[in-house]
């Protein structure tokens, strides 16, 4: 039991499994705001060659174990920036409403747009992001 | 060929170290895994791989042992198959 949303959400980010982090190069980050913290992962596509790399950056805020992880893939020279453009193409699991969100139990777009009737508790960061590596990658 | 094996399970939770009779199928290292994270309930929710291979669970462990090289111990993953509704 943590004291504040941010342990726990600390705490999850802390429990990223390095062995798939080392494997598939996630290089996990983490930069603290005012009111929320933001886990920047980088997935890399790897066929077609080259390779490609993406920037995920998963935004936790006070309700994140209820409304999930906001997600947004951005500019990997500058995280503030997010948008479509910076999405990888032809991506299993990306639904598109009014911007696209990641069909995945986990995140802000599963639990809040697409599937409000899917409670985010149960939800694991290294399963989400294992989910991510291979609908990028299979 | 020696008779066990240390076989450990990268999980989405906590890990799996055991020893196991390589003459047992990988199956019993999968359900062990499953077991582990509470997803016995969800065995079609998960793959057992090894280096992004995913493993035919009829297949007995030494099989893979002597297809991929393992001598002592080996390290499999608990991969969950993204489940896009």
């Amino acid at each position: 039991m943590f004291a504040s949303w941010r342990g726990a959400a600390l705490a999850e980010i802390r429990g990223i499994k390095t062995q798939w982090a080392d494997r598939y190069g996630w290089c996990p980050h983490l930069r603290r705001g005012k009111d929320h913290l933001d886990l920047l992962v980088t997935f890399t596509r790897r066929r077609p060659e080259p390779s490609q790399a993406f920037v995920l950056r998963l935004r936790y805020g006070s309700d994140f174990k209820i409304a999930g992880r906001r997600e947004e893939f951005v500019d990997p020279k500058d995280p503030s920036k997010g948008g479509p453009e910076y999405w990888p193409k032809n991506m299993r699991g990306v639904a598109m409403r009014d911007r696209p969100y990641l069909c995945l139990e986990g995140t802000w777009g599963f639990h809040c747009v697409l599937h409000p009737e899917r409670p985010a508790q149960r939800a694991s960061l290294n399963r989400l992001l294992m989910e991510i590596e291979k609908c990028l990658n299979s | 060929m020696a008779e066990f094996m240390n076989l450990t399970v990268t999980t989405t939770g906590e890990d799996l170290e055991e020893r196991f009779n390589v003459q047992e199928p990988v199956e019993v290292v999968f359900n062990r895994a499953l077991t582990k994270i509470g997803g016995s309930a969800n065995r079609d929710q998960f793959t057992l791989e090894y280096q992004d291979q995913p493993l035919d669970l009829r297949r007995r462990i030494a099989d893979y042992a002597q297809l991929f090289g393992w001598t002592d111990s080996a390290t499999l993953d608990l991969v969950p198959r993204p489940e896009v509704i």
